[in-house]
């Protein structure tokens, strides 16, 4: 499965990869009407995050234990066993935003464009490609492809190990003492 | 004697949970779930918006129509759990079947507090726990017009919505001195009020209705009398107080009980194969540092994942059940998480700011993060509940927390490392 990984110590801050998402997240999917001042609104589903003079950008990590989907009160957002990709299902999403409170990495936005629903990084799954990742002057932003968790897959245990394996669900240490 | 490797009493978000995490290790162990309602699984809080019209049925369901097959799922649906008996690894239903199991879980969440009002089985009297409370008060509620709902808390306060959503009259009653108390404080449970009087709902405070009578020649409701000695007239009565967990299933079993069913980090019982998650389940809050019940959605998915991973054997800890809920009136957003209601004292720091109709209230302990309390610009808010989760320290932040500005990069770089890194498997 892929996720998209940032490389804070190449990163410049440009948010190109914010402009890039919001291009592919429009209507047109053109950039140069996507910024139209009458353009409808976009939302770019990636986080620049700045401090001073470092930065990186964020986006959905794809996580093998999602918060988000636990949290899920209608069964909207679930994690596709077959491509790893953690989707939201617009028709079933009633907006009521527990997944935004579930999500540590604050990348899951409200699309109040056409109804109420979550919108987030989705890979860029009708292009191929992550457009910020494509579009990132410095490599900052790169594919790491990793195997799919065995336990968040629905299917046979694989034996690759991606760091973390050791961890399982939510804790290492398990020291019952109530 | 039929027998499952796994038995699962409950069919709801928990049992789900367990389901799931039991295929996804890859285990192919018979799995049996007996529940009292027939329906497919569904989502709980989704039924008021059912009753209002703003979800379709075919969107109420928590999974899709073929979850049980492609799960190789045995349904013992609209039975009801009688007893166990731990000791011969079986349980008795109702109607006199007894079932054997290799694991248990108990997962029949809990039921609804009725209170003894008299009049409380009057045609016109429903509650609000489950999809058949729902479809029943549906189809009363299109010949009625002016409802009172008891209970001020979150059921309660979205049933009146959905009411308001069809044009009912709706007044709420509720005991404590403001709505939703429990997970709110007074100026943002003020802001809720605000929400739902401008949308035309009456809210009563400090009142109790004591009595719930008919008309001379109907049997209906007609009227609702409150402590005050107020009558007031009204064609439908809902009961949202709150609900309690279902132990009255495991009495005498031998399994231990508080006020829910007593589970360890593993969400197993003091019996050693037999578990249980939701909201029957007494279970780990890691802010309160102990066990409670705590009946909200994502910690019965989560217990219940851990359950059914412990189940398979393969070792995982529940040690992110803290409270946390997200709710919205009529669009207008709250969420809030963990101590959201403390007040500064007893060793809890508390931040607030009021803009207008955006509240932020931080609550910190020993420097670190251990409740928040939001309406509106509710943008990465989950930022907080991740803050609040891997413990760390945000002396020096409480400002920029409360004006929304900070981001992953002001956490320690170890933690930030870990979330640039990680495959998001382990959230604490």
């Amino acid at each position: 499965m892929w996720r998209i990984r940032a490389i804070p110590e190449v990163c410049i801050g440009c948010g190109l990869c914010r402009v890039w998402c919001k291009v592919e997240h429009s209507d047109s999917k053109n950039i140069h009407k996507a910024f139209k001042p009458n353009a409808p609104e976009t939302i770019s589903c990636v986080e620049l995050e700045e401090s001073g003079c470092e930065s990186f950008a964020m986006q959905c990590r794809q996580c093998d234990e999602p918060l988000c989907a636990y949290g899920c009160i209608t069964g909207a957002m679930t994690k596709d066993p077959d491509t790893g990709l953690v989707t939201v299902d617009k028709k079933k999403c009633v907006g009521c935003w527990t997944c935004i409170l579930m999500c540590p990495n604050g990348v899951i936005k409200r699309d109040e464009r056409n109804g109420r629903s979550a919108i987030k990084c989705d890979l860029c799954k009708d292009r191929g490609f992550p457009s910020c990742v494509e579009h990132c002057p410095n490599d900052a932003l790169v594919i790491e492809e990793s195997p799919m968790n065995p336990l968040a897959a629905h299917s046979a245990p694989l034996s690759g190990s991606s760091r973390g394996d050791e961890n399982i669900l939510f804790s290492e240490e398990v020291d019952d003492d109530e | 004697m039929n027998k499952f490797d796994y038995l699962i009493i409950g069919n709801s978000t928990a049992a789900v949970g367990a389901i799931e995490a039991i295929r996804a290790a890859g285990d192919n162990g018979s799995i049996g779930v007996v529940a009292h309602e027939t329906e497919h699984t569904y989502s709980r809080p989704l039924i008021t918006y059912f009753m209002a019209g703003k979800v379709a049925e075919e969107n109420v369901y928590y999974r899709p129509g073929n979850f049980y097959e492609r799960m190789g799922v045995e349904c013992m649906f609209g039975r009801q759990m009688k007893s166990v008996d731990v000791e011969g690894r079986s349980v008795l239903l109702e109607d006199g079947e007894r079932i054997g199991y290799g694991l248990l879980m108990i997962a029949a969440g809990g039921s609804p507090i009725a209170p003894p009002i008299p009049g409380m089985d009057r045609p016109g009297v429903f509650f609000m726990n489950t999809m058949d409370d729902a479809r029943k008060a549906k189809g009363w509620l299109q010949h009625n017009k002016r409802a009172v709902v008891i209970g001020g808390g979150l059921t309660g306060l979205k049933t009146a919505e959905a009411l308001a959503n069809l044009g009912q009259e709706v007044i709420v009653v509720e005991l404590a001195p403001r709505v939703l108390a429990a997970a709110m404080d007074e100026a943002c449970s003020e802001l809720v009020r605000q929400v739902l009087v401008s949308k035309g709902i009456e809210i009563l405070t400090e009142v109790q209705v004591t009595r719930i009578d008919g008309c001379d020649d109907s049997n209906d409701v007609c009227f609702a009398t409150l402590s005050t000695g107020e009558v007031i007239s009204c064609d439908t009565v809902f009961m949202a107080i709150g609900v309690r967990p279902r132990i009255e299933l495991v009495k005498d079993s031998g399994i231990e009980i508080g006020r829910g069913i007593l589970v360890d980090r593993h969400m197993r019982t003091n019996i050693p194969n037999v578990y249980a998650s939701g909201d029957i389940a007494e279970a780990f809050d890691p802010l309160f540092g102990g066990q409670r019940v705590l009946p909200i959605l994502p910690n019965a998915y989560i217990g219940g994942r851990v359950a059914g991973m412990n189940m398979t054997g393969k070792e995982a800890s529940y040690n992110v059940g803290m409270s946390v809920n997200s709710v919205n009136f009529f669009g207008f957003p709250f969420m809030s998480a963990g101590f959201a209601t403390q007040e500064e004292g007893d060793g809890f720091k508390v931040f607030k700011k009021l803009d207008g109709t955006n509240y932020r209230k931080i609550v910190t302990r020993e420097s670190k993060l251990v409740g928040m309390l939001i309406s509106g610009d509710v943008e990465r808010a989950g930022l907080m509940t991740g803050m609040m989760r891997a413990g760390v320290s945000v002396e020096g932040m409480e400002q920029d927390l409360l004006d929304g500005k900070l981001g992953l990069i002001c956490l320690p770089k170890d933690v930030l490392e870990e979330r640039i890194h990680s495959s998001g498997r382990n959230w604490q």
